[in-house]
């Protein structure tokens, strides 16, 4: 709360400067139209032991998703349309690359000791080749971007995750997060060097996440539930390094069915089973012989060898050819805005 | 202030990465949809958990190849029958709502819910995967667990921009003679979980059954009209 009060202060003072505070927002947006049927549903609220605090934070994420509506999205589809994409991706990749010291802090805090030498590796590569992080020579080298934060390091230390909470302006937290976030603000570059960078990153960061607000907007049943179920479990996710889903978690649910024979799904059954079968299983077989399996695995692993032997040079030249390319498809913007 | 810009951005950034792979992953991550349906076909009882999989990532690439050459409805009946021979959709539409719940449906809601769940999953993925940019699926591992189901991690590559990968598990579990696609995970994200949840919260609140099928109803509109 203290933060949002503070917000609120500096709105009246410095108008503009909050409309691009609130680009901030897009991390809990939804839409207006979902919104809507979320806080229908406010009506019981169960207290959970994830999330005690539901109520106040849907009351919050609704305000996100209106500053979000009516101010961020706006600012960042005119960022997107308007922007030749070499100079988003460079401007993705230079904020990447200043968090990859983060990442191997937190590397070396967690004790995986070969990553952060990897990930100092990209660093390296990325800062000079990579002309001060604008291109990401090392991804096409082979090194491999990772996603470590100083919340992921104090929950492999033990430290429990805490209640869900929703910030004003930040999204989706969870208690233990509010310390990582300050340790991780306080690790990058991008903190110090004045207001103008960190706003830049903030669009950079709410035009990133466009397909993703767009895909909850439409695919969600509640908003408010999809996004924090879908947060701590990507959270935990990242705490366990992408093992979290290759257990048995991912089938077993407390209630799951051992009676199911006892249950007469006849009707539920026939109400899928698809009409014309024949006609589309054609269709689907020759789709299955246009793409055969190992054509997929054998061109991946031709071109990951490809890029680790060709060396920094071909990964460049990758990067320029991409950039020239987005640059063509830039001025032809630029020419349909002429002749409108 | 300067410190507090920084750490709302640092949370915000974290929020960001989440949200792209979530939702990458949540294009993909549909349910699972019947087995119970396709079980007259021989054929398939021979294929894999592995095989399963792959052939239904093949159509999916095949309708993304196709795109707007085929209308939405065109791509929902293609990936329609492959979600139907692929998924046992029933399993975690009754996992997704729960026994009790399931139970306490009459044969009608549970027709209708089973319907309109089905074109909800079809629909989201026609519309999601409805354009090709040289995207590709790379099978990565498959690993029995403990009770002696399968689950199949793949990675979905995406060769243009900034989005490079979203690891995929599929989750499948035998029926009868046939692995059918039970739950999918992105990036760690389960769908059946995610959806769980959902679905429980609407049904719990008064005449939930006809408030969950007007919204999945409306979202399903939404996406035929876009």
């Amino acid at each position: 709360m203290l933060i949002f009060s503070k917000q609120k202060g500096l709105a009246s003072f410095f108008a503009p400067l909050f409309i691009l505070l609130t680009l901030l927002l897009s991390g809990c947006a939804s839409n207006e139209v979902v919104t809507a049927e979320a806080e229908d549903l406010e009506v019981e609220v169960e207290v959970s032991e994830i999330d005690p605090y539901e109520g106040f934070n849907r009351k919050v994420f609704v305000f996100n998703d209106t500053l979000d509506t009516y101010v961020a999205a706006p600012i960042s589809d005119a960022y997107l349309w308007v922007a030749p994409e070499f100079v988003q991706s460079g401007i993705t990749n230079f904020f990447s690359n200043l968090k990859d010291i983060n990442v191997v802090l937190n590397d070396m805090m967690q004790g995986k000791l070969a990553q952060g030498a990897e990930d100092s590796g990209r660093f390296a590569v990325n800062s000079t080749i990579g002309l001060l992080g604008l291109f990401d020579v090392a991804t096409e080298l082979g090194l491999e971007k990772h996603d470590e934060d100083f919340a992921q390091t104090l929950a492999v230390w033990g430290v429990p995750q805490g209640p869900y909470l929703v910030l004003p302006l930040l999204g989706p937290a969870t208690t233990r997060g509010v310390p990582g976030g300050i340790f991780d603000a306080a690790a990058n570059p991008a903190t110090y060097v004045g207001a103008p960078i960190q706003l830049l990153q903030m669009l950079n960061a709410r035009a990133n996440a466009d397909g993703e607000l767009n895909f909850i907007e439409e695919a969600a049943l509640d908003p408010y539930v999809f996004t924090r179920e879908s947060f701590l479990q990507y959270r935990k996710n990242l705490i366990t390094d992408g093992e979290s889903a290759n257990t048995d978690d991912l089938l077993d649910f407390e209630d799951e069915f051992d009676d199911e024979e006892g249950i007469d799904d006849t009707a539920s059954i026939k109400a899928i089973e698809p009409v014309d079968a024949v006609e589309v299983e054609a269709e689907l077989e020759s789709a299955d012989a246009k793409i055969v399996e190992t054509d997929v695995e054998e061109s991946a692993v031709n071109s990951k060898d490809f890029s680790k032997a060709s060396g920094s040079f071909d990964g460049a030249v990758k990067s320029f050819d991409d950039a020239a390319n987005s640059f063509k498809i830039a001025s032809d913007k630029l020419n349909q805005l002429e002749a409108q | 202030m300067i410190k507090e810009f920084v750490l709302k951005f640092s949370n915000y950034s974290k929020l960001v990465v989440y949200l792209l792979f979530m939702s990458l992953g949540l294009n993909n991550a549909m349910a699972a949809i019947s087995a119970e349906a396709e079980q007259a076909q021989v054929s398939e009882a021979s294929n894999t958990a592995k095989d399963i999989v792959l052939n239904f990532q093949n159509v999916l690439l095949d309708v993304m190849r196709q795109g707007e050459a085929l209308s939405f409805q065109g791509r929902c009946k293609q990936l329609e029958f492959a979600i139907l021979q692929s998924h046992d959709v029933i399993k975690s539409l009754r996992t997704i709502v729960g026994s009790k719940e399931w139970k306490r449906f009459s044969d009608e809601q549970r027709a209708e819910l089973t319907t309109v769940f089905t074109d909800f999953i079809v629909s989201t993925y026609a519309s999601n995967f409805n354009a090709f940019s040289g995207e590709s699926f790379v099978y990565v591992s498959e690993h029995t667990t403990k009770k002696g189901n399968v689950i199949v991690r793949s990675i979905l590559q995406i060769p243009e921009g900034k989005r490079k990968k979203v690891t995929f598990d599929y989750a499948l579990k035998k029926n009868a003679d046939d692995w059918k696609i039970y739950n999918i995970a992105a990036d760690g994200v389960s769908d059946l979980a995610t959806r769980r949840s959902e679905y429980r919260r609407i049904l719990a609140d008064e005449d939930g059954f006809n408030t969950l099928i007007a919204i999945i109803n409306k979202k399903i509109d939404n996406y035929a009209k876009k």
